[in-house]
């Protein structure tokens, strides 16, 4: 590019998605933006006025200002909306302002750079080996759990879906991600979804086989309980990772609007099972029985289980008190 | 986790197809009928509220007998249809809103001073929602008038009502109960009357055939054929005394009848002959019933001992036959998978509450099974499956979603997980109904599971059934208990 050292400012007008659509190189101060003829930047937004803005340096300190031109939209800087007339420093850092409907960003030689992003699997940080680890694991997990459902000498068709189907099932699911990258962040981040796909999918599995084992060694029923709640909060992350690869959102409101749904899903359905069942999670017993070899807890004499069990007795009359108050004389059972 | 097929179900309450009573004869409307769920009695009255042309088989031969001419009777029938006809009474319960008739039933007069004994089942829409529903007579020469309920005997399924107007069965006598001291031979005459399906008022002839084996609550087994509206009706000896009352018939049987023993009517008579009438809704009276009769069952059946499940390292709790029936099962043949034997012993008889409610049951099952074909993984995975397929009842109007209580449990070296649930019961006060389901733990391929419930029972008979059924588990043989 010619004579790099007289370049001034870059001025980049944005999309929608962040993409840079025109860049215009600033070598001499005042720049006007509008749509009319005689400004240097020529815009045809139709939002944008004849003379919009003014960029020129303080003559005190030399500091880019921006001057509001005759314009009914203003600008918005920020939080802010400036008006006709109105001036501000130009947003620091290359922060994104607004005019009418054109984003725009100005970059000075004294602003530091953002660090270069990484492209591919390396958007997710994870490492190849260990993809494979999980991809394996996963699918190895699956064929386990098919090959005990089965009983022996079943036939090689009972072992397609989660030879091929499963497998298929998954590489479409990344597809249909990678499709959302490309549309938005003009990538085909396939890997990258890959990688956040296989590692959500082994550690539900891995959270599905040990907490129950756990819950049963030690008898802490709770931990079968709240299994599905934690698998379905993997599987938000795994969601929240996917998005992040996809939408031009913030972080933030990425994590907070999937923590949202997440809370209001699982506040519904307990509501719903307190409402039905009395109890908040849905399971009224824990029914995995691994191999005996497994139990760590201690036992208790029969008179001694069923003494505790009366201690239910109290909460079940609370209940039957509450609901045998007079109402609607409708009969239904289960 | 899917329940693989060749995993044996243990649905709540089993009922065999084979086994469904009809303990409601009493004929209703159709479609109020059919909104009845679960219990037995309601499901199968159901099917026989239907009109006379889509009735069941067991019941067409009566709808046709009273809508045509009827076939010639035994000279003895026709005496004793005679004599009894002025005593006898169609029992209404109509809607107080639209005076359309929500059930019928039949009844007797058994006083004169009025007094009549239907089945309680034929009253109870009356009994429980006195709000929205009255009872109403219709004698066989059409005269009409309002009923109100002395007294109820759930246990029995019996009802004492009597006219409001007391003078409305006036001079009609009543029909009186064969003495205590003769006792009916098997194979007797008896003849049984009411008013099947409102079609008309009808005598039905059947035999005596002494009383239901294995049945908790005394019933008369009568050879003959009931058909929904006959409930309460009289069945007669050949002397036009008291037998019983028309209480239920079965329906994958032909001419399997039941009836309650007339000596319960008479008592129900004698105790509440000068009685007012009960202040509705029942739920009261019904409990206190109730509670004596589980309070005598619960006692009775932690007196009796186990019996022997056959299994070579297990002491399983198997009832003895005294007054439930078992039925067993086992792997078909061609399983290459996980093999199990289960039996299953139920009380047929049981409390009828209302159309959607019953009560006073007990039930015992387990299953055994062999998973040495399969290796300790995939036994584990099927062992968990079927103690995971339980279902333990909702909250619905007559009882508490289930609260439980789980651990593990050693019961003389024998190492156990056990549940109990418990559910309370919103109209019967005091009353509840436990479940215990266990499975043994000290094999990786092999194991039993198995369930007790009890319906309606005190809290400390409730504590008493689940310490006696575990009790039942342990070791065939103590050398076992070191392995």
């Amino acid at each position: 590019m010619d004579r790099p050292e007289e370049r001034l400012a870059l001025i980049e007008l944005l999309e929608r998605d962040g993409r840079v659509r025109r860049c215009i190189e600033v070598r001499g101060w005042p720049v006007t933006i509008g749509r009319a003829l005689d400004c240097d930047i020529v815009l045809d937004d139709p939002h944008v006025a004849a003379h919009h803005v003014r960029l020129e340096p303080a003559e005190s300190d030399g500091a880019l200002l921006l001057h509001v031109g005759t314009t009914r939209n203003g600008v918005q800087v920020g939080p802010r909306t400036l008006c006709e007339g109105e001036s501000c420093p130009v947003p620091p850092r290359g922060e994104v302002w607004q005019m009418g409907a054109t984003r725009v960003r100005v970059r000075l030689p004294a602003d530091a750079l953002e660090p270069e992003k990484p492209l591919g699997l390396a958007v997710t940080g994870a490492r190849p080996w260990v993809t494979a680890a999980c991809a394996l694991g996963a699918w190895g997990m699956v064929l386990m759990q098919n090959g005990i459902a089965l009983d022996p000498g079943s036939s090689f068709t009972d072992w397609l879906v989660p030879l091929i189907g499963l497998p298929v099932a998954l590489l479409l699911w990344c597809v249909l991600w990678a499709v959302g990258s490309k549309l938005f962040q003009h990538r085909f981040e396939f890997p990258a979804h890959f990688a956040v796909a296989v590692k959500g999918l082994v550690t539900i599995g891995l959270l599905e086989i040990l907490l129950p084992l756990l819950a049963f060694s030690l008898s802490l029923e709770w931990l079968s309980r709240i299994t599905p709640a934690l698998t379905a909060a993997v599987a938000a992350a795994t969601l929240y990772a996917q998005a992040r690869l996809v939408v031009p959102l913030s972080r933030r409101v990425l994590a907070a609007g999937i923590t949202a749904c997440y809370a209001i899903g699982a506040a519904v359905l307990m509501t719903l099972n307190y409402q039905r069942t009395d109890r908040l999670f849905n399971e009224l017993y824990m029914a995995t029985l691994p191999p005996p070899a497994l139990r760590l807890a201690g036992g208790a004499a029969p008179k001694t289980f069923v003494n505790e069990a009366a201690m239910l007795k109290a909460k079940l009359d609370a209940r039957a008190a509450e609901d045998a108050r007079p109402g609607p004389d409708a009969e239904d059972d289960d | 986790m899917p329940v693989p097929a060749s995993v044996p179900r243990m649905p709540f309450m089993r009922l065999m197809p084979l086994l469904l009573i009809v303990l409601a004869l009493v004929a209703g409307n159709p479609a109020r009928a059919a909104a009845g769920a679960a219990s037995a009695p309601a499901a199968a009255a159901s099917k026989g509220d239907a009109p006379a042309p889509a009735a069941s088989a067991a019941s067409a031969p009566e709808a046709e007998e009273a809508a045509e001419p009827p076939p010639p009777l035994s000279p003895t029938g026709q005496r004793v249809y005679e004599g009894a006809k002025n005593r006898l009474v169609q029992v209404r319960t109509l809607l107080k809103a639209q005076d359309s008739q929500s059930s019928v039933g039949s009844g007797f007069l058994v006083s004169d001073e009025g007094h009549l004994i239907t089945n309680y089942h034929v009253v109870s829409t009356y009994a429980l929602q006195p709000q929205s529903h009255r009872l109403v007579f219709v004698t066989a020469d059409g005269r009409q008038g309002a009923l109100q309920l002395i007294d109820v005997d759930v246990v029995h399924d019996l009802a004492l009502l009597k006219p409001v107007e007391p003078t409305a069965f006036a001079g009609r006598g009543f029909i009186g109960f064969r003495p205590g001291n003769l006792p009916l031979s098997r194979g007797e005459r008896l003849y049984s009357l009411g008013n099947p399906l409102d079609v008309g008022f009808a005598v039905t002839e059947g035999s005596y055939n002494g009383l239901v084996e294995r049945s908790f609550v005394p019933t008369i087994f009568f050879g003959g054929s009931l058909s929904p509206g006959m409930s309460g009706g009289p069945a007669l000896d050949a002397k036009g005394r008291v037998i019983g009352v028309n209480v239920a018939t079965r329906r994958d049987g032909e001419q399997i009848s039941f009836l309650v023993p007339g000596s319960f009517a008479q008592a129900l008579l004698e105790r509440s002959r000068t009685a007012k009438p009960l202040a509705l809704p029942a739920f009261e009276p019904i409990t206190k019933q109730v509670m004596t009769y589980q309070d005598e069952l619960a006692k009775t059946f932690v007196k009796l001992p186990w019996r022997s499940a056959g299994h070579p390292r297990y002491a399983i709790p198997v009832p003895r036959e005294d007054f439930l029936r078992c039925w067993g099962r086992s792997t078909p043949p061609e399983s290459r998978g996980l093999e199990f034997e289960r039996s299953d012993c139920q009380m047929e008889s049981r409390v009828y509450i209302s159309s959607v409610f019953s009560t006073g049951q007990i039930s015992v099952r387990h299953e055994a099974y062999d998973g040495r074909k399969l290796g300790a993984l995939r036994f584990a995975q099927r062992y968990s499956a079927s103690f995971r397929n339980e279902f333990f009842g909702g909250n619905n109007s007559y009882l508490t979603a289930p609260q439980c209580h789980e651990r593990f449990v050693d019961r003389a070296g024998l190492s156990l997980r056990a549940v109990m649930c418990l559910r309370a019961h919103k109209k019967l006060k005091g009353l509840y109904d436990v479940s215990v389901l266990v499975a043994t733990l000290d094999q990786s391929t092999a194991g039993a599971q198995g369930r007790f419930d009890g319906y309606g029972f005190s809290f400390d008979n409730a504590k008493a059934l689940a310490e006696h059924y575990l009790d039942g588990f342990g070791w065939t043989d103590p050398k076992n208990a070191s392995h």
